[in-house]
């Protein structure tokens, strides 16, 4: 209950968390993940105690007479639909579509890119989703690749105050290719990718007046059949957003900005001190306290983004995005 | 030609995951942030709901 508190607290939360101690609930529902051991592992990761007893991650809505007229369930945590998107499944389209997106296609193979609002506000964090829609006999390949292939990559660019999250590309299925002697990563089908992003900006950089904004979507991936593959494809996804100014941007959301920025820190090792001074850097005017920086490495550590070297120096514990 | 081995990764079942669409959500009473129990139901009090079942709020 404290727990929930505290984060309840912190987000800002109107709406009622429950607390399933013992997953009693979770398992009378039958939604106990049985799994995760070998999802854990398809990430190279090993299952801990505190993983025992989630649910696997869903949503059911309810009618007037609590009657459940729809539902949704991820295959992972890791996919974290917006509250926006689960209402507009849930309850239905309600016309308005993605706010902004952009498509491609070459053989094999379709992508689109697309925001739910295409207005947005510094240090808001946000979210571009993109989709691969692979023909049936279609494969892409994930890191790492063959010799000469080219993996799928997601970036994002367009503003110098645009910061995201290293891309975690699902890791797909393990193929064996006989000729090489060697396992490779593959993905088939539907390809959901999500990038959290923020504007990182302060004072000076926020602006006071609606601006023209357009995040750029960098997409390369290679098609591959069976029998034969593809050229390399690097495709450009344009999204054309407005700035409003943000009048809040001084109270910026730390529990929002700071493991973003510190994840892209951490790239290299660090210690707490270097961390500190370099986030205090980064953020430019929220000077974030030792005790603080404590805390959010230990929520963070808790949630595999970063580790602890054995030298006692931080390191982002997230895959690199494809370069 | 390449010969492919696959070796997939659990497939969740998400459809026939907990209640199904149709059936009436069970009665769930459980704390809450406040440090109370909550009825689901009585707490809606007639009301739709969007009912989210997460990993935990610590981590």
């Amino acid at each position: 209950m404290e727990t929930l508190a505290r984060f309840s607290d912190r987000h800002g939360v109107s709406y009622p968390l429950l607390a399933d101690v013992g997953s009693v609930v979770i398992g009378d529902l039958g939604l106990l993940n049985v799994t995760l051991e070998q999802e854990r592992a398809a990430f190279g990761r090993p299952i801990e105690e505190r993983h025992r007893g989630i649910p696997y991650p869903g949503s059911f809505f309810l009618d007037e007479d609590g009657i459940v007229v729809g539902k949704r369930f991820e295959q992972s945590h890791r996919i974290r639909p917006t509250g926006r998107t689960l209402l507009r499944q849930l309850v239905g389209d309600d016309g308005s579509g993605p706010a902004v997106g952009a498509e491609s296609a070459s053989p094999g193979v379709r992508v689109a890119a697309w925001l739910d609002t295409d207005v947005i506000y510094a240090n808001q964090l946000q979210e571009v989703n993109v989709r691969f829609d692979l023909d049936a006999d279609v494969h892409l390949y994930t890191n790492p690749v063959p010799d000469g292939f080219r993996p799928v990559g997601v970036q994002l660019r367009g503003d110098d105050r645009l910061r995201a999250d290293p891309v975690e590309i699902e890791p797909g299925h393990k193929f064996r290719v006989a000729g090489l002697g060697d396992t490779f990563r593959v993905v088939e089908g539907q390809v959901n990718v999500a990038l959290p992003f923020i504007l990182l900006s302060n004072r000076d950089t926020a602006g006071d007046r609606a601006r023209s904004l357009t995040v750029v979507v960098d997409v390369g991936y290679q098609a591959c059949t069976a029998t034969e593959c593809y050229l390399p494809e690097q495709v450009s996804l344009e999204l054309a957003l407005v700035e409003e100014p943000n009048p809040g941007y001084e109270t910026t959301d730390r529990a929002a900005v700071v493991p973003l920025v510190m994840r892209r820190l951490v790239e290299g090792p660090k210690t707490g001190a270097e961390l500190l001074a370099l986030v205090n850097a980064a953020l430019d005017g929220v000077e974030l306290s030792s005790a603080e920086l404590d805390e959010f490495t230990e929520e963070m550590q808790a949630d595999n983004t970063i580790d602890k070297g054995a030298d006692g120096r931080w390191l982002s514990s997230l895959p690199r995005a494809p370069r | 030609m390449a010969d492919f081995t696959e070796l997939p990764i659990p497939e969740v079942d998400a459809e026939n995951l907990g209640p199904v669409v149709g059936q009436r959500f069970p009665d769930v009473v459980l704390p809450s942030q406040t440090g109370s129990a909550l009825d689901l139901h009585e707490h809606r009090n007639g009301r739709k709901a969007l009912v989210v079942f997460h990993r935990s709020a610590d981590w």
